[in-house]
């Protein structure tokens, strides 16, 4: 979505635009890679200036003060900062582009506990600031981070989208089923997402289609976006092993 | 970007621009001494008549001979050691380090930022090349003057080739490094490329070659290292023509065969007192010594003998009027050979993903 690889199939439409390598399109959209890549050798405010000199639309004010608010040295070389500070400093260069799209991939992957809460913190406020005009789409791993800061889940798994919607409405929508062990099969009321069985009890957990459930035969539990999560990638994992099985392959 | 650019590369200019003020510092005084000694002896000398000994009485100290050494050798190594520590990591850090995925997604165009990076390092590195040249050409005006050779090293080291060289070499450095992404392989590459190319495949398969050469027939009772005339006379001494062959041939322009040569020519036990005494006796006792040569196995032959049977040396090579020719020829080869890495370089960075 930033051009910076080509796709190897299909298209996407970002901004009402088509990624590419145009100013025009870069300026729209602020990126932090995954590995938070930095010249190590300049500082901060080394970094804002080459912001400055590379594009159009840059607020340098914005990214110093907010640089200083989290009390992060302007002039040392980002090479010897902590990477909670260089990653503050990467989500500052980000934002000071003024990006009306804002990608971020696993950007706390590699951050302490304490650092990720404070980089979601910024994150949070900076879309607060932006006043309805910034979206974040942000890929992670920890799904407790996810329920946290985001609005709109995507689960992506083998390459196909397999949910795509409102993280409360998913929480809504999604239970957990335990009765005692019986034949189920999805239905009008509900789709099994994922099922376990010991020798007396079934445990699901499924989608609903209606907005309650009555089910006497049924204890209904609340699940966690970890769970959800879970539930869909095994799901997908169960299907590849049985088309592996048959000799077929998926993609 | 210009600022960018100035900020990610004025270390390694400063770097340079140090070397070559020390440079500075060892071949002005030098070369204002060297030319002032020449000078002097040349007069002197003339009084005495004595001046071709010149080149084997002059500048024989330890210090010197280093100088006459290093002086051109540094010159030579420039443009490889650009092409590996300028050239190599110029593209190859961004990759490994993944700061090409931050420049490349601010409001710039990968193509705008290649070049004025490009345009920053090629055009300094020429500069100072130009720089280091110019000082050498003009320090070795003495050693030019004294052995009148300057299609040897020196051809390397002087004139406008050196910076067609750094250019090449920083360009084909640029390129192993966004190839391979990876510095050590790229510095490995790049080194053994540069080396194979600019020491060896160009001074010794092509540069003889830029031109068709001249051909002369010389008799065979001298030899090139003779001192006094030459058969270069309109001129240039000996020294200055970058001979590419020497061959006897007969009246018939036959080349000699070495291992079946004219029988009555060839000597059967060179290195006795006998056979040297035949040999004598075979130039009819002219001279103290006589000129032997044995090739490809064969027999010890009578050089002065050949002579008298109508043998002459026959002696391609390239005259040193065309000196000047050869360094623009060699400017214009490297500069077009530069095009293809810089070439490769700009798919690299525009079409291969980050």
């Amino acid at each position: 979505m930033v051009s910076l690889s080509s796709p190897s199939a299909g298209s996407a439409n970002v901004l009402s635009k088509s990624p590419s390598q145009s100013p025009e399109y870069l300026s729209e959209i602020g990126y932090l890679a995954q590995e938070i890549p930095m010249y190590s050798r300049l500082n901060a405010k080394e970094h804002i200036e080459m912001g400055q000199h590379l594009n159009s639309n840059w607020d340098s004010e914005l990214a110093i003060k907010r640089l200083n608010e989290l009390s992060i040295p302007l002039d040392r070389p980002v090479g010897k900062l902590s990477g909670g500070q260089r990653a503050q400093v990467a989500l500052g260069l980000a934002l000071a582009k003024k990006p009306k799209l804002l990608l971020l991939d696993e950007p706390v992957a590699a951050l302490d506990p304490l650092a990720r809460v404070d980089f979601l913190k910024s994150l949070a406020r900076a879309v607060t600031d932006a006043e309805g005009e910034l979206t974040v789409v942000m890929s992670s791993h920890l799904l407790a981070d996810l329920e946290r800061v985001c609005d709109h889940i995507i689960i992506l798994a083998s390459g196909d989208t397999q949910l795509c919607d409102d993280i409360e409405l998913v929480l809504k929508s999604h239970k957990l089923l335990v009765g005692k062990r019986q034949e189920v099969t999805s239905n009008n009321n509900y789709t099994i997402i994922q099922q376990t069985e010991t020798a007396k009890e079934t445990t699901m957990l499924v989608k609903l289609r209606a907005s309650k459930l009555h089910d006497p035969r049924w204890h209904i539990r609340n699940v966690d976006i970890e769970e959800i999560v879970l539930a869909y990638m095994g799901q997908k994992r169960d299907l590849a092993d049985t088309i592996a099985a048959k000799g077929g392959s998926l993609r | 970007m210009n600022w960018l650019a100035w900020r990610q590369h004025r270390k390694q200019f400063m770097v340079v621009g140090i070397s070559l003020i020390i440079f500075a510092a060892v071949t002005i005084p030098t070369g204002l001494s060297f030319w002032h000694t020449y000078q002097h002896a040349l007069t002197t000398c003339k009084t005495t008549d004595t001046c071709n000994q010149l080149s084997g009485e002059l500048f024989q100290s330890n210090i010197d001979g280093l100088l006459f050494h290093f002086i051109p050798l540094a010159v030579l190594l420039l443009p490889v050691l650009l092409g590996l520590f300028w050239g190599v990591p110029f593209l190859a850090r961004e990759y490994a380090e993944g700061t090409n995925k931050l420049v490349w997604t601010q409001s710039i165009s990968r193509r705008k930022w290649l070049t004025v990076k490009l345009i920053w390092v090629l055009l300094g590195a020429a500069i100072l090349t130009a720089a280091f040249a110019a000082l050498d050409t003009w320090w070795f005006k003495t050693g030019n003057a004294l052995n009148q050779n300057r299609f040897g090293n020196g051809f390397s080291t002087q004139g406008i080739v050196p910076v067609a060289y750094s250019i090449f070499a920083v360009s084909l450095g640029i390129m192993f490094g966004a190839w391979f992404r990876r510095t050590m392989a790229a510095l490995g590459v790049t080194l053994f490329l540069l080396i194979a190319i600019m020491l060896i495949l160009v001074p010794n398969g092509l540069r003889p070659h830029y031109e068709t050469p001249l051909n002369y027939k010389m008799s065979l009772s001298r030899s090139l290292g003779d001192t006094g005339p030459t058969p270069f006379d309109n001129g240039p001494a000996s020294g200055a023509a970058l001979i590419l062959d020497q061959y006897p041939v007969n009246s018939t322009d036959q080349p000699l065969n070495w291992s079946n040569p004219p029988s009555k020519c060839i000597i059967t036990n060179p290195g006795t007192p006998q056979g040297h005494s035949e040999a004598i006796k075979q130039v009819n006792g002219s001279g103290p010594d006589v000129n032997i040569i044995s090739r490809n196995g064969g027999p010890a032959i009578n050089m002065a003998c050949l002579g008298n049977l109508g043998y002459q040396m026959d002696i391609k090579y390239q005259p040193s009027y065309k000196y000047w020719d050869f360094q623009r020829i060699e400017t214009g080869l490297y500069l077009a050979l530069s095009v293809i890495p810089i070439g490769v370089t700009y798919w690299l960075v525009l079409r291969r993903d980050a």
